[in-house]
């Protein structure tokens, strides 16, 4: 299998902190239908390192990461904690798994209790994860980590007196109350205002930093991870369709979907040639039509075949599996040949069994 | 090419767009002034918001949310009104339309309506319930922030669609059905999707059922609060491109409200950038990309990672918008500005020409900063994204 011998761009920055092997997660839906949410989804995640997983609302990558937090059972596959095998079976286990991984949700303005003060959302996960632990100290060290200061003041306001921003950052003290090994960010950015993006996925980076986290960045935006991330692993309908270094992929994506995400991205360096001269966009892949599984039906082959200008017979019968492109990057695609010349050119002169022409 | 009958009943609708360059309207006087303030208002606008103000009120004191702002909107002309939440961008849309309700209050203004179809200019703001009645969805339309959820969940769409239908045209009921059917074929959905209900579409069906009702009675002008924010990018290019074919072909103007700049850039023909409920900066979408002249819209275009290019160095805008309760004196960007001067506390956020530009239009409320002006080396804290080589 190629997959093994990619090594992640992430590997360098710190030790393996996590690995998902061959993760998946099936829902039983009506009559018989089964949707495949995740299917055999393997990445590792690295101490101070960012791994960005990028696609569409239902591609799975929120159920990716609520897999790995501990939320959802496994359909198949294993994850491992600082090369432990995780088996979360009761609920002191499940305590002690969270306090070395945590998640952040997206919206804000649902993920706090209306009722609470900010005070009692962080001295509750202090409580419960650091026992021996000075709980006003702590608290108050929480809130200056995520530069909600004056502390005192903000402790004593409920969320519905704090902006969006303000409550996210509360959310990121509440997950690092715990003081976690891992964070899941899922879209953490994505419901704030454009302006305040930036200086949260700025505090992001700070912590990061501070305190080694593996972090996972899930997002739709693939500009921000560009900037965000060492990796980035591209979803769609419950697969990893292509990894590789950040700049890497954004910059010349090999997969089809990727590079429909990528032209689909607001490019202001461009302007009036797309939206505004009122022609329909030819882009490299059609947009409409949605993911087959979404609907609840098992698609046969490659699940972006119906999209995908390259598809033939073979993309209608057989799901590819992840191809080499180079030591840090691979794609799910039968006609990388055809959809990314300039990189299948290159690998000939490697390791040329990966493809077929 | 109009082979549907929604085209051919907007023929003679061609609209010259050469000549509907409206003319961005410089800032009236500064205090309570007649609406018939300083700039004489375009003649081939459709819409001419003067004055406009609205509070909201509150026992704590009012919300100056709008504050005397001045926009035109030319026939055929894609605006683009960019700002932060809270920086009173709906409101003014919605002010100018008389959606809004208590607490919120419009003090002051006219907004002039000049369509096609109406014999004379009629300030909406002083018309009849009646009159408005009229107005609203014949003449301007509004696709709504939360556009997904806005249908109906217990009727299917060709229901809701004909329920527009009838509510504005007075039309019979088998060419109301044709007329529903029209209207998603303009919008690229199936007809088999007529009979299905709000839950069974994905959210971007959803998103054009809704731009289809707000075309159902051929209105001049569209106003979309934040269309395609809950879509994903895929499916919002997808849909911006479709409502930028369908002004090209049925000839309305769009309003288009988001807080995302770098949309407008490539989507709007003119952006307005408004602030703490006054406009900073206006200008075609080519002068904001090239040479942003506010250090706000500067802030903004620097505050999206872009995709392709080199890896800048992104700084975002640090601080938060000021309480509108007590706004700061002069400008109330002045907090969050790295240009900021002790001069900022005297800026009346009169809208002037930017000395630099070849563009008249060209007009900012900043006194001090031009286009080229050089960020000053105290640059405010806050580390952009920059996580080090990869």
């Amino acid at each position: 299998m190629s997959e093994q011998t990619l090594t992640s761009a992430a590997a360098a920055r710190g030790p393996l902190a996590m690995e998902a092997i061959s993760l998946s997660k099936e829902y039983r839906i009506s009559r018989g239908h089964t949707l495949h949410a995740v299917q055999d989804v393997s990445f590792n995640l690295y101490r101070g390192a960012v791994v960005a997983l990028v696609g569409e609302s239902g591609s799975g990558k929120t159920t990716a990461a609520r897999l790995l937090a501990g939320q959802e059972r496994l359909t198949s596959g294993t994850i491992r904690l600082d090369g432990k095998q995780v088996e979360v079976s009761s609920r002191g286990d499940f305590r002690r798994y969270k306090s070395e991984v945590q998640l952040v949700f997206q919206d804000p303005f649902s993920s706090l209790n209306p009722i609470h003060t900010v005070r009692y959302h962080l001295e509750r996960p202090v409580k419960l994860h650091q026992r021996s632990a000075n709980l006003s100290q702590e608290v108050a060290a929480l809130m200056e980590q995520v530069r909600l200061t004056p502390a005192t003041q903000f402790l004593a306001k409920y969320p519905h007196e704090l902006s969006g921003g303000q409550r996210q950052r509360v959310s990121f003290a509440r997950a690092l109350a715990a003081r976690p090994s891992v964070l899941l960010a899922d879209e953490p950015v994505s419901m704030l205002d454009v302006s305040i993006r930036l200086e949260m996925l700025g505090l992001l980076d700070d912590l990061r930093r501070r305190f080694r986290l593996a972090m996972l960045y899930i997002t739709h935006d693939i500009a921000s991870a560009r900037y965000f991330a060492d990796e980035i692993l591209v979803m769609y309908a419950g697969e990893i369709v292509e990894r590789g270094p950040a700049e890497e992929v954004t910059q010349v994506p090999a997969h089809p979907y990727t590079q429909l995400l990528v032209a689909s991205a607001p490019d202001p360096d461009n302007l009036g040639s797309a939206l505004r001269g009122g022609s329909r966009r030819q882009g490299p892949a059609t947009a409409s039509g949605r993911p087959q599984n979404l609907d609840g039906a098992a698609t046969q082959g490659c699940p972006f075949h119906p999209r995908c200008p390259f598809a033939d017979d073979l993309c209608r019968r057989e799901d590819p599996a992840l191809m080499q492109i180079s030591g840090t990057r691979g794609a799910a695609c039968w006609h990388l040949d055809h959809a990314a010349p300039e990189l299948v050119s290159g690998l000939r002169g490697g390791g040329g069994d990966t493809t077929t022409t | 090419m109009s082979a549907d009958p929604a085209a051919d009943s907007a023929v003679g609708r061609a609209v010259d767009r050469a000549t509907h360059r409206a003319i961005s309207a410089a800032a009236g006087p500064a205090a309570g002034s007649s609406p018939a303030g300083a700039a004489a208002p375009s003649s081939s606008s459709v819409l001419d918001i003067r004055d406009l103000s609205v509070v909201y009120r509150t026992p704590a004191g009012d919300v100056r949310a709008v504050d005397q702002v001045n926009l035109a909107l030319g026939a055929g002309e894609v605006v683009g009104l960019a700002g932060e939440s809270g920086s009173g961008k709906s409101t003014l849309a919605y002010g100018a339309c008389r959606l809004l309700r208590a607490p919120a209050l419009v003090t002051n203004g006219s907004v002039m309506y000049r369509g096609r179809r109406v014999s004379r200019p009629a300030d909406i703001l002083k018309m009849r319930p009646d009159e408005l009645r009229r107005l609203r969805w014949r003449e301007i339309a509004i696709v709504f922030q939360s556009a997904m959820n806005a249908l109906n969940p217990v009727l299917n769409v060709r229901d809701q669609l004909l329920d527009a239908i009838h509510a504005h045209l007075k039309m019979p009921r088998d060419e109301a059905h044709s007329r529903a059917a029209s209207l998603l074929d303009l919008v690229g959905i199936p007809r088999s999707r007529l009979r299905s209900y709000p839950h069974e579409l994905s959210g971007g069906m959803r998103q054009r059922v809704m731009i289809a009702m707000a075309l159902a009675a051929e209105p001049e002008i569209i106003i979309m609060d934040e269309p395609t924010t809950a879509l994903d990018v895929v499916v919002q290019r997808d849909i911006l491109a479709q409502i930028i074919e369908l002004k090209d072909r049925l000839g309305f103007s769009i309003l288009f409200i988001t807080h995302d700049l770098s949309l407008l850039l490539e989507l709007a023909d003119r952006i307005a950038v408004m602030y703490a409920g006054q406009f900073v900066e206006i200008a075609t979408s080519d002068e904001v990309h090239r040479e942003a002249a506010h250090p706000y819209t500067k802030g903004l275009l620097n505050s999206f990672p872009s995709l392709r290019g080199p890896r800048r160095e992104l700084a975002g805008i640090p601080g938060s918008p000021p309480d509108l309760r007590h706004p700061p004196p002069g400008c109330p960007f002045a907090p969050r500005c790295g240009y900021a001067r002790p001069g900022c506390r005297d800026v009346d956020m009169r809208l002037l020409p930017v000395a630099t530009s070849r563009d008249p239009d060209h007009v900012t409320a900043c006194p001090f900063v031009l286009p080229e002006t050089p960020v000053p080396s105290v640059a405010p804290g806050g580390p952009a994204g920059e996580p080090g080589t990869p």
